[in-house]
């Protein structure tokens, strides 16, 4: 086996894998009855941009943020190994297949980031060209600054394994670049860009394609591109159990574990629990605030008697839905609890007073604006 | 006697038991090895005494027990601490005294410096030395200990030993179901072999050995012995 064919066979089973994963929503009908249409609709609006991109404006504040638009794209820029948990008993011992590997495959990461970064570009192309009137010489320089971000971007990606870290450095990168970009000339970028992809590409071939140092961190990264169009399906499934981010080893809310209650009983310790459980549970807070923010929208927007119907009917779905009983019940199905078994009593006296303490906040903020806007309106 | 079992029939699907015809006791102070091949019934035996089996015939007499799953439980997203919280409010001891306990244990077992962070993110043997840390901390009547050995390094598992020792020399009755035949036979006061789901043997070592014809043998060889036997006269009775 060469590190040719190891990575043709990883990249074709890839290529397949994702296309079954799409294959489960996406048929051919949705490709003649949606893409098609849709292509041919980006196409003809992209030419309808070439020609009126003279009529844009193109003073200087939006100049900058236009630059800075484009330069948020870069985030998507990243790097794949290919890299397999299994390769640490296969791969490891055959320093020289393992090189192989890397090798291909991150020369079609670098080809896929060209690519894809050159097409980001090309959509604000027509507007750089015939708005702001730059030269064919004057694009190319920005094109190779936006490049090297968009490099750095992934390499950040590759290396750094704490999120918080990657998202600090990312956004550190990204505001010095889009300053560099409003301040200095075109052709300092265009050689600044050159100079940080040149050094990039070469510390990627002298140090990250040989090394194993990232190795468990470029395993997870590839699990994660292995399932991101599952996860998409997933995500937009409302039937589906979503898992929570945490961010870190230690709780952002309460992180020396202060305790809520100085009473200590069976009742204010579940309590505590489940409090602490549902506010460091992304899925649930996001859940329940959302709630309270979609009827706050539609309250807004709708007549006055209407949003005293929609206020009485969040009464009734919180009160008497099953929702904020569903969330209890969630939060007491783990299997901890035949560790440090709860009373069946103890369980039904906190699930009320946690029921109440979610009901009260949120239909006084309702209240309070319907009210508010209530009198307003008369 | 701090746990009687009486199992008649247990199994995870109606007319299809794991376990048949499975009884003991065990005692105050008494240490009690739970040992048997792989999916010989020791889980499911677990199971049942904590009631989490839905098909069971027979009767459970057990209170105030601690448990060490095979595979660590945590509250997801709560710290280590808030777990000690949690157990604190849910038992009858005295705060103060809790509260040294724990400080006692955290050093011994050394993750006062992670007390703080979620046990999801620690290793698989600092989570079982968490979750260690719970059963101990509940002084329970019973521990009942569904592979307590697993992922502790050498240092810890001396510790724990140390550990089961003091509590039952407080009067706890521990059931340990463990793989770890030779510290088994060290401390255990007695073994429950259970072999394709029946209780092939209960009794002293003296007395497995008696049972394996093995007068000076190990656990080891005595539980190879009982276990190929029974299976073989299972097959004859096929």
């Amino acid at each position: 086996m060469t590190g040719w064919k190891l990575f043709k066979l990883r990249f074709m089973k890839d290529l397949a894998y994702q296309r079954k994963v799409l294959g489960i929503v996406i048929d051919w009908t949705t490709w003649v009855y949606i893409f098609l249409p849709f292509f041919i609709f980006v196409i003809v609006q992209y030419v309808e941009f070439w020609k009126n991109a003279a009529a844009i404006s193109s003073n200087p504040l939006i100049q900058n943020v236009v630059v800075a638009l484009l330069l948020l794209f870069s985030f998507n820029g990243k790097f794949r190994s290919y890299m397999q948990e299994a390769d640490q008993l296969f791969l490891f011992d055959r320093p020289k297949l393992y090189r192989s590997l890397r090798k291909y495959a991150f020369s079609c990461s670098l080809l896929k980031n060209v690519v894809v970064s050159f097409f980001v570009f090309l959509v604000f192309l027509p507007w750089f060209k015939r708005g702001v009137g730059l030269g064919w010489e004057e694009l190319f320089y920005l094109y190779l600054f936006f490049f090297s971000l968009w490099l750095l971007h992934g390499t950040a990606k590759s290396i750094l394994k704490h999120p918080l870290t990657y998202w600090f450095t990312a956004i550190v990168l990204y505001i010095s670049m889009v300053l560099f970009a409003i301040r200095l000339p075109l052709a300092v970028l265009g050689s600044l860009g050159t100079v940080i992809s040149m050094l990039l590409l070469i510390w990627h071939v002298l140090k990250l394609i040989p090394t194993k140092k990232y190795f468990f961190h470029e395993v997870n990264e590839e699990n994660k591109e292995r399932s991101r169009y599952a996860r998409m399906i997933l995500g937009v499934a409302p039937n589906v159990e979503k898992m929570p981010i945490r961010l870190g080893k230690r709780p952002l809310f309460l992180r020396n574990s202060r305790r809520l209650f100085r009473e200590i009983s069976p009742e204010k310790g579940l309590l505590e629990l489940v409090i602490k459980g549902f506010l460091r549970h992304s899925v649930y807070l996001g859940s329940y605030l959302q709630i309270i923010g979609v009827t706050l929208f539609a309250i807004l927007l709708l007549p006055l008697w209407m949003k005293w119907v929609i206020f009485f009917l969040f009464v009734v779905f919180l009160n008497y839905n099953s929702w904020l009983k569903g969330l209890y019940e969630k939060l007491l199905d783990q299997y901890f609890f035949t560790v440090v078994p709860i009373q069946e009593n103890i369980r039904e006296t906190v699930g009320l007073t946690f029921k109440r303490l979610l009901f009260i906040p949120a239909v006084a903020v309702v209240g309070f604006v319907t009210t508010l806007l209530t009198i307003i309106t008369l | 006697m701090v746990l009687h079992c009486r199992i008649e029939e247990a199994g995870y699907s109606k007319g299809d038991p794991v376990l048949k015809h499975v009884e003991f006791t065990i005692r105050p102070g008494e240490l009690v090895g739970l040992i048997g091949p792989n999916g010989a019934g020791k889980s499911t035996t677990i199971k049942s005494l904590l009631g989490a089996m839905e098909h069971l015939h027979g009767e459970i007499e057990l209170e105030h027990y601690s448990y060490i799953p095979e595979r660590p439980f945590f509250y997801p997203g709560l710290t280590l601490m808030e777990h000690f919280h949690f157990l604190l409010s849910t038992i009858d001891v005295d705060e103060k005294q809790f509260m040294e306990d724990m400080e006692q244990l955290l050093k011994e077992f050394d993750l006062e410096k992670v007390v703080h962070h979620y046990p999801d993110s620690y290793s698989k043997g600092m989570q079982q030395k968490a979750m260690i840390m719970l059963a101990f901390l509940k002084k329970a009547d019973i521990h009942i200990m569904d592979e307590p050995f697993m992922g502790l390094d050498p240092k810890v598992f001396r510790k724990l030993l140390n550990r089961i020792d003091e509590e039952k020399r407080r009067g706890a009755g521990i059931l340990m179901s463990t793989h770890v035949l030779d510290t088994a036979e060290k401390i255990c006061d007695r073994f429950l072999l259970i072999s394709t789901g029946r209780l092939i043997a209960d009794g002293t070592l003296q007395d497995i050995r008696e049972k394996s014809h093995l007068p000076d043998g190990s656990l080891f060889d005595c539980f190879h012995i009982l276990t190929e036997r029974e299976i073989d006269d299972r097959l004859e009775t096929v």
